[in-house]
């Protein structure tokens, strides 16, 4: 099935099910905080003492600026979320949908948002197309297929060819995938990946890896670290690659799903992508941590400690015991997603990889 | 110098630590500050020497010590012996003992950032500190905050005790009400097997009962509460927030509750025949979420001064039906879902407006604690809603556990045009 429609639905956090928006005969579009420094616009809705990530969004929706957007699904992931959901509806002329996400991993917690994957594809379903077992499943192929690519492309050793088609790295990488529909973005990455498969080294790359862990960033915090093609940046956030590596689902076409087994696939994929620091395992995002540091060259670590969010607070504590003895340096960074110190921060992050770059002669 | 100011300042040196992790020092200043302390009501009397007394069986450690966050169903300890601990009550105490400057900079050396919320930075600060009565067990729920049960994993990666987490979803239909009660029975399950206790039809039934007598006491002092003038203003009712916290499914709990029953009846009798009557209250409010824990002059001024008196606390309120001992977790987890501060913020707004009417309160004040997202974020939205009905309504913007960042004199302000506003639509 080709997703004809332009019609829009918004979205935000990275436990947001794309497949079933898409079933529903909409095109996903994720709301990301771009840059520049606007927040206006929200001040009469959320306070300034919240995460600037639904501040800005708000500001956007409110002002317009995004066109054809039918709804927006939030989900629940956390207290700022919820407070967006709250004054969104009286923000514009498009649904609000409110996606409960648990925080646990178990089967319980898998059985509960099947249960919310569910109502929200009626809920979808009753504005766009009835999602079905076999539209469901159609958009579930265009999301592996895209998948297939994505994996392809996060490849370290295929950093190169990633930089030649996206030179601000993964970070655009995902910005770009979760604003285009899957049909667009996947045929751009099949000729890609297909022109220029020579593009991957085939021996081990041993440039050194910056891991730039914490809450999602802006444009111009990316930008920050442009460039440098000496260094793998990879942005484990979810601008990055809590995003790009999410799973999805298999289909097998010799034995159509139940709709029901779909639902409870994509619930449990969902679940299990790249921990978001809101997961509440304790050991779960410890191991994703322990993984990074121990398979990847990570010469230094930049956390970026969003301003207002409780889970990165808490979860820059965890980053920095695992690191302790390490000898791996440590930075945080603390932003409120726009320009505003922008020219303070760049000689932070500078000296900082000036650090790295001395330690590793 | 008074007896508690000497307390305090004995505290502040090195010694503090250590007399603060004494079992003795709590036994101490129940003597000092029980028995020989002006308490208007007998309930708060025996409300503090509980509290001590949890203290100090908590460091004397008596049986296994549970570490739990605000509103994690505290019956869950009861049913197997556990001594609760609070370390967010303790950071509270410790803003009353001037303690928490000290370690709310520790916090930021620790490099928690000064952002997050005051309760748990100090809290996050006497772990690291080694304040606290260790634990043997730890249990967080992601009730209303985001920081809570975060903060419960950095206690427990550094105490290497059990942490229990529950999940708590912001529906309250029959599949949330199950989600929550399935992970109290494993949490419980679990908790059979490490501390060696069954989980019997007899235990259930003791803590339950002891639960539900409080909770209807708990209504009575609701019911008479809404008595004009009020029988128990604000500065004395903010206190009993304790036994919502750690207080449920422990038998003094009802106790208390009996108690300050039985002497609001009294007040409300003595009030009744009493002829000028109003001079202590010529406003009445609805009071949402805490109040600062460090010596302030907020509460009184808004009760002694301006005669605006709090006629009920968001957070005392009864917001559940009685536990059935025949299904236990089903009882709790419905408790927990229903908590009108989960989910979209209707449900918020709906219990605020209930109450307004129900106390017959003339106006609404928000302590806007500067680090709780939960509470603060949807202020903006509940202004509009109650000026929409034409419930007054005042964010006043402060902190619950340092004082240093807020100007008592631009709350001043803002209070005094907030009473001018009373004045204007009620005179
Ligand atoms: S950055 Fe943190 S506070 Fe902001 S929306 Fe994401 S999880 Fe929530
Ligand atoms: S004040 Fe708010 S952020 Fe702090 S513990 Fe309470 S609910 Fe959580």
């Amino acid at each position: 099935m080709r997703n004809k429609s332009n019609k829009k639905v918004g979205w935000l956090c990275t436990y947001t099910p794309e497949e079933i928006i898409h079933a529903a005969g909409f095109t996903p579009v994720r709301l990301l905080p771009g840059s520049g420094a606007f927040t206006e616009g929200s001040e009469d809705l959320l306070p300034p003492n919240i995460c600037p990530y639904p501040r800005r969004i708000l500001s956007t929706l409110r002002s317009g600026i995004l066109q054809n957007m039918e709804g927006v699904v939030v989900a629940n992931s956390c207290n700022a979320m919820l407070h967006l959901y709250n004054v969104l509806r009286t923000a514009g002329d498009f649904f609000v949908y409110l996606l409960d996400v648990p925080r646990k991993l178990n089967d319980q917690a898998v059985d509960y948002f099947t249960g919310e994957l569910i109502r929200l594809a009626d809920y979808l379903g009753g504005r766009g197309q009835p999602v079905t077992a076999e539209t469901l499943a159609s958009s579930l192929s265009l999301y592996r297929e895209r998948a297939k690519y994505l994996q392809k492309l996060t490849d370290l050793q295929c950093y190169d060819l990633l930089l030649s088609a996206f030179p601000s790295g993964y970070h655009e990488l995902a910005v770009e995938a979760s604003g285009l529909s899957p049909e667009i973005f996947t045929a751009k990455l099949k000729r890609l990946v297909e022109k220029y498969s020579s593009g991957c080294r085939t021996q081990q790359d041993n440039r050194s890896l910056i891991l730039f862990a914490g809450g999602l960033i802006s444009d111009s915090l990316s930008r920050m670290l442009d460039g440098r093609r000496e260094l793998i940046v990879y942005p484990e956030n979810c601008s990055g690659m809590r995003y790009l590596l999410k799973k999805t689902p298999f289909v097998n076409p010799d034995r159509p799903a139940t709709a029901g087994e779909l639902y409870r696939a994509i619930s449990r994929a969902c679940l299990e992508k790249p921990p978001c620091p809101r997961i509440f395992n304790t050991s779960t995002r410890e191991k994703y941590f322990r993984n990074l540091l121990d398979t990847m060259p990570v010469k230094g670590v930049i956390y970026h400690d969003l301003i207002f969010c409780d889970l990165c607070h808490y979860d820059y504590l965890l980053l920095q015991d695992l690191l302790a003895g390490t000898g791996i340096p440590l930075l945080k960074v603390k932003t409120e997603l726009g320009e505003e110190d922008s020219g303070q921060l760049q000689t932070r992050v500078e000296a900082f990889l000036e650090i790295v770059s001395q330690e590793e002669q | 110098m008074s007896i508690k100011a000497q307390f305090n300042e004995r505290l502040k040196n090195e010694l503090g630590r250590k007399l603060l992790s004494s079992p003795v020092t709590y036994r101490l200043a129940r003597e000092i500050f029980v028995r020989k302390g002006n308490f208007a009501f007998e309930a708060k009397k025996k409300m503090t020497a509980m509290a001590l007394e949890q203290a100090a069986e908590a460091y004397q450690k008596k049986r296994p010590v549970a570490w739990t966050s605000a509103f994690f169903p505290t019956e869950m300890l009861y049913f197997f012996d556990l001594i609760p601990f609070a370390p967010e009550v303790a950071a509270g105490t410790s803003a009353a003992l001037e303690l928490s400057p000290r370690l709310i900079r520790h916090a930021e050396s620790m490099g928690l950032s000064a952002d997050s919320c005051s309760f748990h930075r100090c809290a996050a600060a006497g772990t690291d500190l080694d304040y606290f009565p260790h634990p043997d067990f730890l249990m967080a729920s992601a009730h209303l905050c985001d920081g809570a049960p975060h903060l419960f994993q950095y206690m427990a990666r550094r105490s290497r005790k059990p942490l229990y987490l529950l999940d708590v979803p912001a529906g309250d239909d029959d599949r949330a009400l199950h989600y929550v009660a399935d992970q109290l029975a494993e949490i419980a399950s679990d908790l059979e097997k490490k501390r060696g206790i069954k989980l019997t039809d007899d235990r259930i039934a003791a803590v339950f009962e002891a639960s539900n007598r409080a909770r209807h006491f708990r209504i009575e002092v609701e019911n008479l509460r809404t008595e004009v003038p009020a029988p128990l203003n604000g500065t004395e009712g903010l206190a009993y927030i304790y036994l919502t916290l750690l207080g449920q499914g422990h038998p003094e709990t009802a106790a208390i509750y009996e108690t300050l029953t039985g002497e609001l009846k009294e007040v409300v009798k003595k009030n009744r025949v009493e002829t000028v009557k109003m001079d202590h209250e010529r406003y009445r409010l609805i009071w949402l979420h805490l109040r600062p824990y460090y010596s302030s002059d907020l509460i009184s001024y808004l009760e002694n001064e301006l005669k605006m008196v709090i006629a009920a606390e968001e957070m005392n309120l009864v917001h559940w039906p009685p536990l059935d001992p025949e299904k236990p977790f089903i009882s709790l987890a419905r408790r927990v879902i229903l908590h009108p501060g989960l989910g979209p913020i209707e449900r918020r707004l709906k219990f605020i407006i209930k109450n307004y009417h129900r106390y017959r309160a003339h106006g609404v004040i928000h302590f806007s604690h500067w680090g709780c997202r939960q509470s603060v974020g949807s202020i903006l939205f509940l202004k509009k809603e109650l000026q929409k009905r034409n419930i007054p309504f005042l964010a006043v913007d402060g902190d619950c556990i340092d004082g240093t960042s807020f100007p008592w004199g631009q709350v001043l302000t803002r209070i005094d045009s907030f009473y001018e506003i009373m004045e204007e639509l009620y005179a």
